[in-house]
């Protein structure tokens, strides 16, 4: 039964595993500015509190790492394929709709872990250190796929609508760098002017993120409590909707022309 | 039950007619051409034959399955091979067949297999573990039409599969669909390459997204040009010898050359040997003559007024 998505998740999870530029802007990116954050950025931070502010850039380089494997690489994944015509070949095929997005998203979700424990293994050279306990770890990966399927969901869209391959790396990247910056990925939450502060608070990755900060390195690192009912369930619902968006788009962009 | 069956058939893209009220048939074990210039529909056609574009009006028909009602029945029965490039430049060509031939539905080791066995068939055994990326466009090319052979489609659709290709692998292309046909498959393929529908078993003309005329190249080639070029290198050329060869033209035109003269005749290898004894007589010497017979491209060109260019 799903013969067809493990043959898509491959292809998917091998095209990005041999591509320089996706290696490059969802592990080395994340990691150079974890390296950076924690030798340069953590200058005058208190010796006792250095291990936990390298985990929290840890942890916002890992939600880095999963916002481009989704806006970047999964837009750019569906734009290659779309600009040569690859839809129309398997579109030819008894090949469903759902059994080559699931095959996609595994192929994005699998890269997405992989580029995450790289960055992760940075962390830990680096120094990090990490609270909470095997729950709280439980928590953090529910909020991991949240981000993740809302930022594969964007992605998706970008993919669809764009015409060619660069475009939507572009766009996705572009995109990705930029939201991380204006919710407060590069800098403190309370850095942030009030704008941008609830930009944060809204925008779905970055709400996963301060939700994953807040559980394992506290509130003074998460800027904020993410995890009031409201603000829990706006996380969850914001992302579903996207994600459920995406298929929508998917479906209707690249599989609608299918007789 | 025809193979495929295309009946009345209109694509419209706003106010162009791509298709033009087109039908056709295709028998089972068949090896049909679709020749025409670019533009003129043929891959428009395929595309809907294919089920991966929606015709505006008319029916077609796959195995007995519509394109429309039975759409799933139908990618179940075809293999389709568009005209771009689809393999994936990240994936080896093992690794591509492999995928391809997975979608179709044969399992991980019978997909394994299957790929050695047709990568070795189209000679690419020794570039199988490279990655597409690093493959000229010529072993791109038969990389993709190697997935043709793969799984077990009793039809099989092929948009353009030697444009852009060297004559001796477009050759070579066109041998492997034609053993193809002794697995009792059906092949239905567009071309604007005169030379490649001489193969098929039956051609049909394409212009301004109309079927002009359909036929075996034979018979094309019968009712719409009926001559052979003769050519001819000579020693001198003169006025008196031009005048003595529009004896044998069939147009009574001769055509002057750099160092000879081209005409046209129903009959060369009666001609030739008058033509050389008239070059005689003028004093002259021929040094080389020789006759083409009529292709499909002059058949075209005579039927329809354009060329395939």
């Amino acid at each position: 039964m799903f013969a067809r998505s493990i043959a898509m998740f491959v292809r998917t999870f091998k095209e990005f595993i041999r591509n320089r530029a996706v290696l490059f802007w969802t592990i080395a990116w994340p990691a150079i500015w974890l390296v950076l954050g924690s030798v340069v950025f953590t200058r005058g931070t208190p010796e006792e509190w250095l291990p936990q502010m390298k985990g929290s850039i840890t942890i916002t380089m890992i939600g880095f790492a999963l916002m481009t494997s989704g806006m970047g690489n999964l837009a750019g994944c569906i734009g290659r394929d779309k600009e040569r015509g690859i839809y129309q070949k398997i579109a030819s095929m008894p090949v469903k709709a759902w059994e080559d997005a699931l095959g996609r998203l595994m192929g994005i979700l699998t890269f997405a872990l992989f580029g995450s424990v790289l960055v992760l293994i940075v962390g830990f050279v680096m120094g990090a250190k990490f609270g909470g306990g095997v729950i709280d770890v439980v928590q953090c990966i529910g909020y991991a796929i949240l981000m993740l399927l809302s930022s594969a969901g964007i992605g998706v869209i970008f993919g669809s609508l764009v015409k060619s391959e660069g475009a939507a790396i572009n766009i996705g990247v572009g995109v990705t760098v930029l939201t991380a910056s204006i919710s407060g990925m590069f800098m403190p939450y309370s850095g942030l002017p009030e704008v941008l502060q609830r930009f944060s608070e809204l925008y779905p990755p970055s709400a996963a993120i301060s939700s994953i900060l807040y559980i394992l390195q506290g509130e003074f690192f998460a800027g904020y409590n993410p995890l009031t009912l409201e603000h829990t369930v706006y996380a969850i619902i914001s992302s579903l909707a996207i994600f459920i968006l995406c298929l929508i788009v998917y479906k209707q962009k690249l599989w609608a022309y299918r007789l | 039950m025809k193979a495929i069956e295309v009946n009345g058939l209109v694509k419209t893209y706003g106010n162009i007619r791509a298709v033009d009220n087109v039908s056709f048939s295709v028998e089972k074990n068949e090896f049909f051409a679709l020749m025409g210039p670019n533009g003129s529909g043929k891959s428009t056609l395929a595309s809907i034959i294919a089920t991966v574009n929606p015709l505006t009006e008319g029916s077609v028909k796959v195995m007995g399955f519509d394109v429309v009602s039975e759409a799933e029945k139908v990618r179940e029965v075809i293999n389709y091979i568009p005209a771009f490039n689809f393999s994936s430049p990240y994936l080896t060509g093992e690794e591509n067949l492999m995928f391809y031939a997975q979608l179709l539905g044969l399992s991980r080791s019978k997909a394994k297999e299957a790929s050695r066995r047709i990568l070795s068939k189209v000679g690419l055994s020794e570039a199988s573990k490279k990655l597409a990326f690093t493959y000229s466009s010529g072993m791109r090319r038969r990389l993709e039409i190697a997935s043709a052979f793969m799984g077990e489609a009793p039809v099989l659709i092929l948009d353009e599969p030697t444009t852009g290709l060297d004559p001796s692998i477009r050759r070579t292309i066109m041998g492997w669909l034609i053993e193809e046909l002794s697995k009792g498959v059906t092949i239905l393929f567009t071309t604007h390459i005169g030379e490649d529908a001489e193969a098929a078993s039956k051609v049909a003309f394409m212009m301004k997204g109309k079927i002009a005329a359909e036929g075996t190249p034979q018979e094309l080639k019968d009712k719409y040009v009926k001559e052979s070029t003769v050519y001819l290198k000579v020693t001198a050329k003169m006025a008196k010898l031009t005048e003595a060869l529009k004896n044998f033209s069939i147009d009574n035109k001769v055509l002057e050359t750099e160092d000879g003269y081209r005409l046209y005749s129903d009959k060369p290898e009666k001609v030739i040997p008058l033509i050389v004894e008239a070059v005689d007589k003028t004093g002259s010497k021929v040094l080389e003559i020789d006759s083409t017979k009529p292709t499909l491209e002059d058949a075209f060109f005579k039927m329809t007024g354009a060329s395939l260019g």
